[in-house]
């Protein structure tokens, strides 16, 4: 129970740090952290492969919310909150893959390779532009400067005139959008 | 992805830190919202006039003054869980104000219903004289919503939807609050239909803007 107590006070005055832009605090909050949000992860998703995707998605959404933290208040609810949703929204993105991939494998897929291949290749490049169109003008450059222009990660962030680690949270939050629109695209 | 990828972007987010100010306290903000709310309200108070016998039917529990009662309660408890539905861990508050807002609009609706079954007046469905009431409820909803949606959009939703149908309702009740507050009909049906149901109504209209709005700030979050 002391050691439970304990934890929650650091984690508090660590977060609270961390608002006001102490790294070295916030690193060790997320360190501490990482145990605590796997087995949040874990409890729920079981030994599934893409576990570690979503404890990284609960990193990135605690990295997004930490201004909705309100100090004084525990931080214990506030991350078991936001890594329930990243689980909810895994769970659900995956049926909807597993619900696209059983639409296609019943669907009507041309029988001949050669047309199969060219109907899977050619709507793709403007699929994918308009949906590069929808995202918002940071993430679709993070995206260009490493996808497309194949510069590395410290190239694309000079280019972007940002921090590596900042251009790597836009290229990532960009994937995943685009993960998102291109399904949507293709349902 | 693999664990040794996941402490790097520990690490990253960490190097990437930048400070920033955090949200005020809900209770701050909820009372912003009413006090848009109570201003525009008192306003068009002001312009409108209180209905003669507004303090009168206070005291009776299957009149107007029930109806307000209702559209109060539906009002406060639908601000309160759209705020705390913007906030990851808050969710015993949002459940309470689920609870009082359904309460409200449970009341509001069991009031109308009891008028109209007291009433010998028949079914009908909305009308020209129950416009002016309902226009009054949903021009004076918007401050409230438009305050909701302006916080939920820099907060964290993570019931988007919940909070948008609770944004709408409550909205749409503190609006039907002052208009019901304004209004000297004593008809049951317009009652009914122009004042207890204000909430549905709000729902029908507002839920969709204010999920768009929620959603168009989530995807704007530029990071």
């Amino acid at each position: 129970m002391q050691g439970s107590d304990g934890r929650s006070v650091r984690w508090r005055e660590w977060m609270a740090s961390a608002q006001r832009g102490d790294s070295l605090a916030y690193e060790r909050l997320l360190e501490d952290l990482l145990p605590f949000v796997r087995g949040i992860v874990r409890s729920r998703l079981g030994d599934d492969a893409n576990a570690e995707d979503v404890v990284q998605d609960v990193l990135l959404a605690i990295h997004t919310a930490r201004h909705t933290f309100q100090a004084g208040r525990e931080l214990e609810p506030w991350v078991r909150t936001i890594a329930r949703n990243a689980v909810i929204d895994s769970v659900r993105r995956r049926g909807r893959q597993r619900a696209r991939d059983a639409g296609v494998e019943v669907a009507d897929l041309p029988e001949d390779p050669g047309a199969r291949a060219s109907a899977e290749a050619e709507p793709l490049p403007r699929a994918l532009e308009r949906a590069l169109e929808k995202l918002p003008s940071v993430q679709r450059e993070a995206v260009l400067l490493l996808k497309v222009y194949g510069l590395s990660v410290a190239e694309a962030a000079t280019r972007a005139k940002t921090t590596p680690g900042a251009l790597k949270l836009r290229a990532h939050r960009g994937y995943r959008l685009l993960r998102d629109l291109l399904g949507r695209e293709r349902t | 992805m693999s664990a040794e990828s996941t402490r790097e972007l520990l690490r990253e987010l960490a190097s990437d830190l930048t400070p920033v100010k955090p949200l005020p306290r809900l209770r701050f903000v909820a009372a912003a919202v009413l006090l848009a709310w109570l201003a525009i309200g008192v306003g068009g108070i002001a312009l409108e006039g209180l209905a003669p016998t507004f303090w009168q039917t206070l005291a009776v529990p299957i009149s107007a003054g029930g109806i307000f009662v209702g559209l109060l309660l539906a009002g406060l408890g639908g601000v309160l869980a759209a705020l705390a539905l913007a906030i990851p861990g808050r969710e015993p508050l949002a459940r309470a104000g689920l609870a009082l807002g359904g309460a409200g609009v449970a009341i509001a609706a069991w009031v109308g219903f009891a008028l109209v079954a007291d009433s010998s007046l028949a079914w009908r469905l909305p009308r020209a004289g129950d416009l002016p009431c309902l226009l009054t409820a949903l021009v004076i909803s918007l401050a409230p919503a438009l305050a909701l949606a302006w916080f939920s959009g820099r907060a964290a939703p993570f019931r988007p939807l919940a909070l948008a149908l609770a944004a709408a309702a409550g909205a749409a009740a503190l609006g039907g609050s002052v208009a019901q507050a304004c209004c000297g009909s004593d008809q049951a049906m317009h009652l009914l239909l122009a004042h207890a149901l204000v909430p549905a109504l709000g729902v029908f209209v507002l839920t969709l803007p204010l999920l768009v709005a929620i959603r168009g700030s989530e995807r704007s979050q530029n990071y």
